[in-house]
């Protein structure tokens, strides 16, 4: 047996490399199938082969049927009668039977490839093309690279989606933040308005004190002058000649307290 | 060129431009002499040129696994009665996968029919050495029997460029009346 599985890999070790190297060189799943559709019939013999790949429940496959290739995806609850056996016991399956003339057989077979990932490879053949014991260490390192490769491709797919939207959080994050730049400028904008308006405020009120200071202070002045006065003088004198000028004066600081009140409500 | 057959050019002799295709072959097929083959061509280098490249392009290049092309050669070859070619593709049809070998009495040239050897293998070797040793005529079947063992149309293009490089080979070489390289013959006592 071992000089048998020797004198395998020595014919089909350059198709063995061929397809290692052609795996390697893909990163999608589509890819990795074409490659099989093409490269299998140099390793091993086949009617129709399965490829499953199974993850938490679900499964990714590649089917080949005669020339054409079909890929699915769906759950191990719709696996075939033999295939959910293996699934379930993990021991591998052969079932024979004749066509006529044509001996026929459909193999099966579960690894494990991950902490829960698996693969299943089911095949049927038939005579002239059919599957013997001796090819299943070349069906085995089939598994290997192909399961390796699904798994970098898994994991390839997940940096990617990774990447996508950590691209997206900051595109929104620019975007925020040039909506955050827009908000800052425009409150910088209205508290320069706002700015603008009290300094004018400021200087306006600065000025109307300074006018009401001045029209008060003058009648005011007036008024404490003419009080002074009277000190010196009798009153009969006081009230003749200088009670009508204090009442000059009232009347005109009446008049400024007047206007102030006027244009204070003004400005407010 | 000596009476009925072609001199043969060594690399010491050769011209600079011969040297670079001299070492190109023995790069591709990974031998380390030049194969009697294309040193009888030398003395022409755009032919050598030419012959190499398809050789190389046909042979040593595509999709389809080296050593069925290697194996349809060596049958034709061998059929015909071409020493030349018949013992050099026997070797290197046999030189394959030989790092993983370890049982040498067997050779893949003596037992094609082995169930070593898979069906599709079979099928390319029988119908292609057949459109080669009936001058490119093949039966209407063949090409439905090549695509129903799974080569697809490129691969089948690949396949039938082998009938029309071993006849290309097999004439050169009997033409030239080249003789087994020594090399060739060491090393076939080596598998």
């Amino acid at each position: 047996m071992a000089i048998e599985t020797n004198i395998h890999y020595k014919i089909l070790f350059d198709a063995m490399a061929n397809f290692s190297i052609s795996a390697y060189k893909v990163d999608r799943f589509e890819e990795l199938a074409d490659i099989m559709a093409r490269q299998l019939k140099y390793l091993f013999n086949f009617q129709n082969f399965k490829y499953f790949h199974i993850d938490n429940g679900f499964f990714q496959s590649v089917h080949l049927d005669q020339d054409k290739c079909y890929l699915t995806e769906g759950n191990v609850t719709d696996f075939e009668e033999d295939e959910m056996e293996t699934f379930q016991t993990n021991i591998p399956f052969l079932r024979q039977w004749t066509e006529g003339q044509e001996n026929c057989e459909k193999r099966g077979w579960k690894f494990l490839v991950g902490d829960d990932s698996y693969t299943m490879i089911t095949l049927t053949s038939m005579d002239p093309k059919l599957f013997t014991t001796r090819y299943i260490p070349i069906l085995r390192l089939v598994n290997e690279v192909v399961s390796s490769k699904i798994r970098n491709i898994k994991l390839l797919s997940l940096l990617n989606t990774k990447n996508t939207e950590l691209a997206k959080a900051t595109q929104e994050l620019q975007i925020q933040n040039k909506k955050i730049e827009s908000l800052i400028k425009e409150q910088e904008k209205i508290i320069n308005t706002r700015t603008r308006d009290l300094t004018n405020s400021n200087r306006k009120l600065t000025s109307l004190i300074q006018f009401n200071a001045h029209q008060i202070r003058e009648p005011l002045t007036r008024i404490l002058s003419l009080i002074e006065i009277k000190n010196d003088m009798d009153d009969k004198e006081f009230i003749s000649d200088f009670l009508p000028m204090i009442e000059i004066s009232v009347t005109d600081l009446d008049n400024s307290i007047q206007e102030i009140i006027k244009t204070s409500e003004i400005l407010s | 060129m000596s009476n009925n057959s072609f001199s043969l050019i060594s690399f010491e002799d050769a011209s600079p431009e011969v040297q670079l295709i001299y070492d190109d072959t023995r790069n591709t097929l990974g031998i380390p002499f030049v194969l009697n083959w294309f040193k009888c061509q030398a003395n022409n280098p755009t032919l050598l040129q030419g012959n190499w490249t398809k050789l190389k392009s046909t042979l040593c290049e595509g999709q389809v696994p080296n050593i069925i092309k290697q194996l349809i050669i060596y049958k034709v070859s061998d059929h015909r009665q071409c020493n030349y070619c018949a013992a050099a593709h026997k070797v290197f049809a046999n030189m394959m996968g030989k790092s993983l070998n370890e049982d040498t009495s067997f050779l893949i040239t003596d037992d094609m029919d082995s169930d070593s050897v898979p069906e599709s293998y079979k099928v390319a070797i029988r119908v292609v050495s057949e459109a080669a040793l009936n001058d490119g005529q093949i039966e209407n079947g063949d090409f439905e029997e090549l695509r129903k063992a799974g080569f697809t149309d490129s691969e089948i293009q690949e396949l039938f460029a082998q009938a029309d490089l071993v006849n290309m080979l097999n004439t050169i070489a009997n033409i030239s009346g080249i003789k087994i390289d020594a090399e060739i013959v060491e090393l076939s006592n080596t598998l």
